[in-house]
């Protein structure tokens, strides 16, 4: 009798803790500070394999906004979130960045050239030269590799900025094929009054 | 006593499968949504409006004069729901305009319409009787009655997203919007195109489009049906004001802050504004008529 009566009292947290994204967002929400304000442009949702959702909010001029994101640990690892304007031009990312990738297989490559001249080279001037090179080219990948390291591991999830004018952004957040398991992703929007707008 | 406790048990499983269903709906809205073979949403677009207070804030930056007599009086009754939601809106709207310029007293008044009004359509949980008292005990602070006030209408819209009640939302939204329009054009007064009301108006421009994308989504119901084509109306008189952007000059002072948006002067002709603004008034008087 005891057993039965454990069983349903236990279950009952597991349930609501299992599927509420809009408790998820409740706790983001109750850490906003004055004089930061809640913006009902927020919102949360269930995100699995493959889940893709594109949210458009308004950004009135005069004012500081701030956009975090919350999201389920067993997710963690498969979420993407971009925020970019109606023009496509991208103010925040998570996630590996694509140009600095592309900046870094270009360098890599000009690297092996340098290498490859040094090997063939018979002055000892022209020797230096690209040794020089290539140290300085060695340095520029080292930087890079631990940008792309840091902006993959040691993300952060908050964006803040002022609107100049009044301004439509779309908030992009998907999860990946590889994503086997379901969990929650938050988008918290908060704003308060620009300094600059004031006096 | 056996049967008892599996009774109880069935009953609480069939709740849970209910607000299970609820609780999957509780994710970005999903009318847009292309569905896979599993019938999980894979794709998705949610088209968010900000609250009316974050536009009377604009206006009383852009040096606005208080006007007392704009605001929908406060002892009009209305019966029919879909109404109730509607003026909802325009109380919510009422009382952001009153609670920003400091109308301590009757932004009070309005928090009880909107209470009420919430109470009549079953969102009792989003206002709660201390929330009342608190407001009552804070009559002479501005801060907290912004707060507070604020912070209760965004409970609202927080329980109507939560419960996926995007039929209540849209009419909400719609009476708020509308209502922050006719407060905005009154205070205008004469028209000039430098005038920063004006200005602020003419921004507004990407709000509409959200109304409308989010109108569209329960266009299959007759009475947003209506609104959404006075609102396609609007937009096509928004569609004639022209922006010149100044260079984002801000943004190269500003090195420690990321700046979105440059300052922009809109392009409101006086003809186009004069039937905005008729429009508007049209759309005030069909919401807020009691017969």
């Amino acid at each position: 009798m005891k057993k039965i009566w454990s069983f349903i009292i236990a279950i009952f947290p597991l349930i609501s803790i299992a599927q509420n994204c809009g408790d998820f967002m409740g706790i983001q929400r109750s850490g906003i500070t004055y004089p930061w304000k809640y913006d009902i442009q927020s919102k949360s949702g269930n995100f699995y394999a493959g889940k893709n959702s594109k949210l458009n909010i308004i950004c009135n001029e005069g004012k500081d906004y701030r956009i975090s994101f919350q999201i389920s640990s067993s997710i963690m690892d498969n979420i993407t979130i971009k925020v970019a304007d109606n023009s496509g031009k991208v103010y925040y990312s998570t996630g590996v960045d694509e140009s600095m990738t592309q900046k870094l297989d270009a360098i890599k490559k000009e690297l092996a050239s340098l290498q490859e001249q040094k090997a063939k080279a018979k002055s000892a001037k022209k020797i230096a030269e690209l040794e020089s090179a290539i140290n300085k080219l060695l340095s520029e990948i080292t930087n890079l590799e631990n940008d792309i390291q840091n902006k993959q591991y040691m993300q952060t999830f908050n964006f803040e900025f002022t609107a100049a004018s009044t301004v439509e952004l779309v908030i992009s957040v998907s999860a990946d094929e590889n994503c086997n398991s379901k969990g929650c992703v938050s988008v918290l929007v908060a704003n308060k009054p620009s300094p600059q707008s004031s006096f | 006593m056996m049967k008892k406790i599996f009774f109880f048990f069935g009953i609480t499983c069939c709740l849970f499968s209910v607000s299970c269903n609820n609780s999957g709906k509780n994710t970005f809205d999903t009318n847009d949504s292309i569905v896979d073979s599993s019938n999980l949403v894979k794709s998705e677009v949610v088209f968010q409006v900000p609250s009316p207070d974050a536009f009377i804030f604009m206006l009383k930056s852009s040096k606005a004069t208080f006007d007392a007599s704009i605001v929908l009086p406060q002892n009009q009754t209305y019966t029919e729901p879909y109404k109730q939601k509607l003026i909802l809106g325009v109380y919510a709207a009422d009382m952001a305009y009153l609670s920003t310029f400091n109308k301590f007293q009757e932004t009070v008044k309005y928090f009880s319409k909107v209470k009420s009004l919430s109470d009549q359509l079953g969102l009792t949980t989003a206002i709660d009787k201390q929330t009342f008292d608190r407001l009552e005990k804070n009559i002479t602070n501005a801060d907290s009655i912004s707060f507070i006030t604020d912070n209760s209408f965004y409970n609202i819209i927080d329980h109507l997203q939560q419960n996926d009640d995007g039929y209540t939302l849209s009419l909400i939204t719609i009476g708020g919007w509308v209502e922050s329009m006719h407060i905005a054009c009154q205070l205008a007064g004469k028209y000039d195109e430098k005038n920063p009301i004006v200005q602020r108006i003419a921004s507004q421009k990407p709000v509409l489009n959200n109304i409308i994308e989010m109108l569209k989504k329960k266009q299959s119901q007759p009475q947003i049906s209506n609104f959404l084509t006075a609102f396609e109306n609007l937009k096509s008189l928004m569609d004639k004001i022209t922006e010149k952007r100044e260079n984002a000059d801000v943004a190269k002072n500003v090195k420690t802050k990321i700046v979105i948006g440059a300052k922009t002067f809109y392009s409101f002709d006086q003809d186009t504004f004069n039937q905005f603004k008729d429009e508007i008034e049209k759309l005030r008087n069909e919401i807020t008529k009691t017969v």
